[in-house]
């Protein structure tokens, strides 16, 4: 007996793809083999197992019922619109398909409807309806009622009439942009508008040219330009940007920035950036909502110009804090210290509203800028959050060394932002003056007292009379400001420790010597 | 996972002004083997229909990658068992047992006569076909069209654009899977 085959070959062996040689040497070898014969009978069972039978009879008329099934279907997905791109490369061959697709609408759109009991407040759904394979249809009136239906604001993007109308005219052979043309030029505004829409839906290059045309025109309503403009807009134009500039004057601000902003093109941008310069500052709102519907970092820097331009409203910030690359744009300023002074602090302001991690860390270390520590305060307290109090204490010096007015000066800013923090920073501060580093629990001492609350007062008047931190509990006290306050400190001029009633007299001639520091604090509190 | 095969590719592209009618060619030459192609595989008219309408949809969309109208049937197959994958993919065990539970409503009048002999007959195709759901997909593929279109491993080769070793390895493997499940379940 010759050597069994390999499993694959008994495979072949039953699939007939064996050669007739190697088939015949098989089929040897099985007959004197139990092993293989079982195999090969286990793969042919499987196999019958693997080819179903066809119990199915699908009838004589499957392929044309299947076929009429196929285009109703098509004709309700995009499906249709590929079609039509194919009629147009032949519309003689296609136009058979075309006429089974109409077909196929009218069947399934008109089965079951009677022409005479149809609403007649509906002239859209009508006029798509139709009577069923009648083409001989007035076409013209169709569209007319299309339009009518339709409103100034034209189809949709994805209109199911459009593209049954667009079907039945070519299954008539008739163009249906030239005839849409023909209706902007003859109809009144509204049916004029929805044309110049549907003109713009077709999206071909004969409704562009048409448009084109109409806008050549000097005698359009402000409306219907308006129209013209969005609908060449629409088509993605190139003309658009000089054909919405040209029109500038005729249009409201903002829909002139809005078109151009929906544009988005080079030329474009450059016609929003002169618009801005020149209307920013009557028109703050418009201008940043259009500029900020605008990617590009030119754009960024832009708004960022105009912010500072224009610093008394927030529109263009608000703009350029809901862009992608504002962050980079704002922190090149703040960083660059060839900036002037005032834009740097504006731009750590600005860091202050965008309110994310990366700004909140910039404006730490800028804490350590001597000339940008107070903008870098204010910033972090408008940024708020849970991180603030923190971030605003560890700025604070607390150098023992300095006397009252030194400890004062250097740290004013950064307190007068953590007034800003409110309430709820008061209970974080008294639960950091727990924790045991000296130099930790001086900041959050001096911090209680720019909170200014009178129920701290006991607690400020025990650091005072602990050596260790009497010299930043004073400065609290003088912080406070407060008339208890003030009692305290004229009370520790008698106290028994000479350096408390030196720090009691220095604190009092501060507080004498800061009348008008003393008002705003008064104002913060 | 399939493609045109190459030498369709290679092969002269029809003109455009010839789609419409090809497509047409296309629906009246196979939308009935398609149809029967399906139902063999999901075992019931519905979806077998639902199925079918599928793939001659996806056709027309892909009808500029048919290069050559002699492959035109092969393209077609191609399209329906990828598009059966596809359906099978989400359909649990459940959903497979229901379908095949409407085949046998769809059997003859003779078959319901016999409920022992139609039950035992359904429950082996729920198994069987969810054993081939547990093929990998190329597998499955293969399997599928070897099966229910009488292609060789040349012309499956070509529909799914892979050699036909491969093709004859796939369904090696994926037979050899089922065969010994298959064999297993009836020594039960």
């Amino acid at each position: 007996m010759t050597v069994c085959p390999e499993l694959h070959e008994l495979h072949e062996f039953v699939d007939g793809q064996l050669t007739s040689e190697r088939w015949q040497t098989v089929d040897r070898h099985q007959r004197d083999c139990g092993h293989c014969r079982d195999a090969l009978r286990s793969i042919a069972r499987l196999n019958r197992a693997l080819m179903r039978p066809e119990t199915s009879d699908l009838g004589p008329d499957f392929e044309s019922d299947f076929r009429e099934r196929l285009m109703s279907r098509m004709v309700s997905t995009d499906d249709v619109g590929r079609l039509r791109k194919l009629q147009r490369r032949d519309l003689v061959l296609a136009a058979s398909l075309a006429a089974l697709i109409v077909v196929a609408i009218s069947l399934v759109v008109g089965s079951g409807q009677n022409p005479k009991t149809e609403s007649a407040d509906l002239p859209r759904e009508q006029a798509l309806r139709g009577p069923a394979l009648d083409l001989t249809v007035d076409l013209r009136e169709t569209l007319a009622r299309f339009l009518d239906g339709l409103g100034p604001e034209g189809p949709g993007p994805n209109d199911s009439g459009l593209e049954k109308l667009s079907l039945r005219f070519s299954a008539a052979g008739r163009n249906l942009a030239g005839m849409v043309a023909e209706e902007v030029e003859v109809s009144a505004p509204d049916r004029q508008s929805a044309a110049i829409m549907t003109l713009a839906r077709l999206g071909d290059s004969q409704s562009a040219a048409a448009l084109q045309r109409q806008l050549d025109q000097n005698d359009l309503s402000d409306s219907v330009l308006k129209t013209a403009l969005e609908a060449l807009v629409l088509l993605k134009s190139e003309l658009a940007p000089k054909r919405i500039w040209a029109a500038v004057d005729r249009l409201p601000l903002a829909d002139s920035t809005r078109l151009l902003a929906a544009c988005d093109s080079h030329l474009s941008r450059q016609y929003l950036a002169q618009l801005a310069q020149r209307e920013a500052a009557e028109h703050p709102d418009v201008l940043a909502q259009a500029l900020g519907a605008v990617a590009g970092r030119d754009i960024s820097l832009l708004l960022l110009e105009l912010s500072f331009q224009h610093q008394q409203t927030g529109a263009f910030v608000d703009a350029l804090s809901r862009r992608d690359d504002a962050l980079s744009e704002i922190r090149k300023v703040a960083f660059k210290s060839s900036e002037s002074q005032a834009r740097r602090e504006l731009a750590l302001a600005w860091l202050g509203r965008l309110k994310d991690r990366e700004s909140r860390g910039i404006l730490v270390s800028l804490t350590r800028d001597q000339a940008l520590r107070g903008a870098a305060v204010a910033a972090l307290a408008e940024m708020g959050g849970p991180a603030a109090v923190a971030d605003l204490v560890t700025g604070l010096r607390v150098d023992g060394s300095a006397n009252l007015r030194e400890l004062l000066d250097a740290n004013g800013a950064a307190l007068s932002g953590l007034i800003r923090l409110g309430p709820e920073a008061r209970t974080e501060i008294i639960a950091e003056l727990a924790q045991p580093d000296a130099r930790h629990r001086s900041a959050y001492i001096l911090a209680l007292g720019r909170v200014a609350n009178d129920d701290d007062l006991e607690r400020l008047a025990q650091f005072a009379q602990n050596s260790e931190f009497e010299h930043v509990a004073v400065a609290a006290l003088v912080m406070m400001d407060t008339a208890p306050a003030r009692e305290f400190i004229t009370q520790l001029l008698r106290h028994r420790d000479a350096n408390l009633r030196r720090l009691a007299r220095e604190a009092l001639e501060v507080l004498d010597f800061i009348p008008i520091k003393k008002r705003s604090w008064a104002g913060f509190a | 996972m399939f493609v045109a095969g190459k030498k369709d590719q290679e092969a002269t592209s029809p003109p455009s002004a010839h789609r419409a009618a090809i497509f047409d060619e296309l629906v009246q030459g196979h939308s009935r083997e398609i149809q029967l192609f399906l139902y063999k595989l999901c075992g019931n008219h519905h979806d077998a229909e639902e199925l079918a309408q599928d793939v001659f949809v996806k056709a027309f969309r892909k009808l500029d990658n048919l290069r050559d109208m002699a492959a035109a049937r092969r393209w077609l197959f191609a399209i329906a068992v990828n598009h059966f994958n596809d359906w099978l993919k989400p359909r649990g065990r459940q959903m497979r047992r229901k379908a095949l539970s409407i085949e046998t409503d769809d059997m003859a009048i003779d078959q319901r006569e016999r409920p022992l002999e139609q039950a035992l007959a359904g429950e082996f195709s729920a198994f069987l076909l969810e054993a081939i759901t547990e093929l990998p997909e190329r597998q499955r593929s293969v399997l599928l069209m070897f099966s229910a279109t009488g292609f060789d491993y040349v012309e499956i080769g070509q529909a799914i654009g892979v050699s036909a070793d491969a093709v004859k390895m796939s369904l090696f493997h994926a037979r050899e899977k089922l065969r010994e499940r298959v064999d297993r379940y009836l020594k039960r």
